[in-house]
């Protein structure tokens, strides 16, 4: 880490924001147990999803996904229960070759995959990391999949996945008494999920060709220490790691649903016999996000294309709410 | 079936067998699949032919070039073999110089060759007689180039409607430019000063 710094801006102290401990939770060590979320969904149910399209008016194609915190916020604390996922994606390109590179008759894709200094617990970096590298990796396997690069011979196109918010990789009341900032990695996955997910839209945006909408999802094997005497192991759709006090197992696949492919799978811990069930959760959950997907893009093709019908009156209109900015 | 009026990426769209898969569109187990978003239109042009279905890309897609793309581009680099030049506005392909040109996002490094620049008389061609730096030229993209960013697209103009749209006389110490106007196929003019100079000039209209 040390050899990372960067040293152009200044940077916060390494050491991160740590959640203030307040002295009640010193005082009755019950009480911060009483603060830990519980999944309150079903275990095939999916937490709410926003997303939308052309949000960034000099890419060629781009989207925000948001999936907010699915436990409700209590009112004795100021410390959200869970962490919620917020990403964009914006897609430049196609565009055309830096002059070092060879000749190319397919689309070079390029993803880059980058968390916001902000966006976990742990203050992350100006400089990308193993983890941000890694993911960029698995999302140019999901990508390169569904694109049809012979579409595009000799171009570019730069996918630039920023994350502003990242799911945690467990509770927050587990990870100080731990004194661990940086945890087992399973919010990793639905990360991953996720920039799957937004990358698609935004490509699908950006008007390349693909043989499908790609989409993301994440399920998980879960213990259930509490509730049961035999710890039973149950497999739930979209796990959010902080509702769960301990996690198996999880997979994110990459999924073609209309073809019933996959193009990225990524499995993480104790599977146990059935690997199988579990990739068919995770496409699961990635056809529940399509469905999202699929109702964004029709609508934003609906405003787009209504908007080219009434010709340039909408245009006008557009121009006259711009703001002139100063300054 | 009744085709979609919009369509998704991956959404089926008909038998091979009753369509053409037109642009936006690919093939899979013999169906015809959308591979961009977008109105769904088909196009009969022949009674024998099956109507081409085809997706229309949104405006705001940025276009490549591609064979027989009409362009214009400006010169950068000249060299006694090769003038070097960035496309800055493409036409669609296989269109005539009525079409209207629309600009790229990112200007394409492109190439033109002495042989390419005019179709006669080829070993006769001196690179100074036909560009300047600066000029602005209708061409024809020719090949996209074997090589990548660096070469860049062959561009050609050979034939009348090809060549010099734009070229300029630096007057008063290069300080101002006046747009000059073509006099004949190899020479435009200056109408103030009345300096002529030598370029394979574009048929005008």
């Amino acid at each position: 880490m040390a050899m990372n710094t960067d040293r152009r801006r200044n940077n916060a102290p390494s050491g991160g924001t740590g959640a203030p401990v307040f002295a009640r939770t010193i005082r009755e060590p019950e009480y911060l147990e009483n603060l830990r979320p519980s999944r309150s969904r079903g275990p095939n149910e999916l937490r709410r999803i926003f997303l939308q399209t052309s949000i960034i008016p000099s890419a060629s194609g781009s989207a925000y996904l948001e999936i907010p915190s699915s436990s409700p916020a209590t009112s004795s604390t100021l410390i959200p229960p869970t962490s919620s996922l917020k990403i964009t994606a914006s897609i430049q390109g196609p565009k055309p070759l830096p002059r070092s590179a060879p000749f190319s008759p397919t689309l070079l894709l390029t993803t880059t995959v980058k968390f916001a200094p902000f966006a976990t617990r742990h203050r992350r970096g100006y400089i990308r990391d193993s983890a941000e590298r890694d993911l960029g990796v698995h999302l140019e396997t999901a990508l390169r999949g569904v694109i049809i690069g012979e579409r595009w011979p000799k171009s570019g196109v730069d996918v630039v996945v920023t994350i502003l918010e990242g799911d945690e990789d467990g509770w927050w009341g587990d990870s100080t008494s731990e004194g661990s900032a940086t945890g087992s990695g399973w919010g990793l996955l639905n990360v991953l999920a996720g920039c799957i997910t937004v990358a698609s839209a935004a490509i699908t945006d950006a008007g390349i060709d693909c043989v499908d909408v790609v989409c993301g999802g994440v399920a998980a094997i879960t213990r259930n220490t509490e509730s049961r005497q035999d710890k039973e192991l149950a497999r739930v759709l979209d796990p959010c790691p902080a509702e769960h006090k301990e996690v198996v197992a999880a997979c994110v696949v990459g999924y073609l649903a209309s073809r019933d492919e996959i193009t990225e799978i990524w499995m993480k811990g104790d599977v146990g016999s059935d690997p199988d069930g579990l990739v068919e959760g995770a496409t699961h959950a990635a056809v529940g996000s399509l469905a999202v997907v699929k109702e964004v893009l029709l609508e934003a093709l609906q405003t787009k294309f209504q908007g080219q019908l009434e010709g340039n009156e909408g245009g006008l209109k557009r121009k006259a709410q711009d703001v002139e900015m100063t300054g | 079936m009744a085709l979609p009026s919009l369509a998704l990426p991956g959404q089926l769209l008909g038998p091979a067998n009753k369509y053409l898969p037109g642009p936006g569109t690919h093939m899979h187990d013999s169906q015809i699949y959308a591979s961009i978003s977008g109105p769904v239109t088909t196009t009969t042009s022949l009674q024998t032919n099956p109507p081409l279905l085809s997706i229309t890309n949104p405006s705001s897609t940025p276009t490549l070039p591609t064979l027989n793309t009409p362009v214009l581009a400006q010169i950068t680099r000249l060299t006694p073999r090769v003038a070097h030049c960035i496309i800055l506005a493409l036409s669609s392909p296989n269109t005539n110089d009525s079409a209207t040109p629309t600009p790229c996002p990112h200007p394409f490094t492109a190439q033109i060759r002495r042989e390419d620049i005019r179709a006669t008389e080829k070993d006769k061609i001196r690179m100074e007689d036909c560009f300047r730096v600066g000029d602005l030229v209708r061409g024809v993209v020719i090949s996209l180039g074997d090589t990548g960013g660096g070469g860049g697209y062959y561009v050609g103009t050979e034939g009348n409607w090809l060549g010099v749209v734009g070229a300029w006389w630096w007057d008063d110490g290069r300080k101002v430019r006046r747009l000059m106007v073509p006099v004949s196929w190899c020479e435009v003019l200056d109408g103030r000063s009345g300096g002529r100079e030598r370029r394979k000039v574009a048929r005008p209209f």
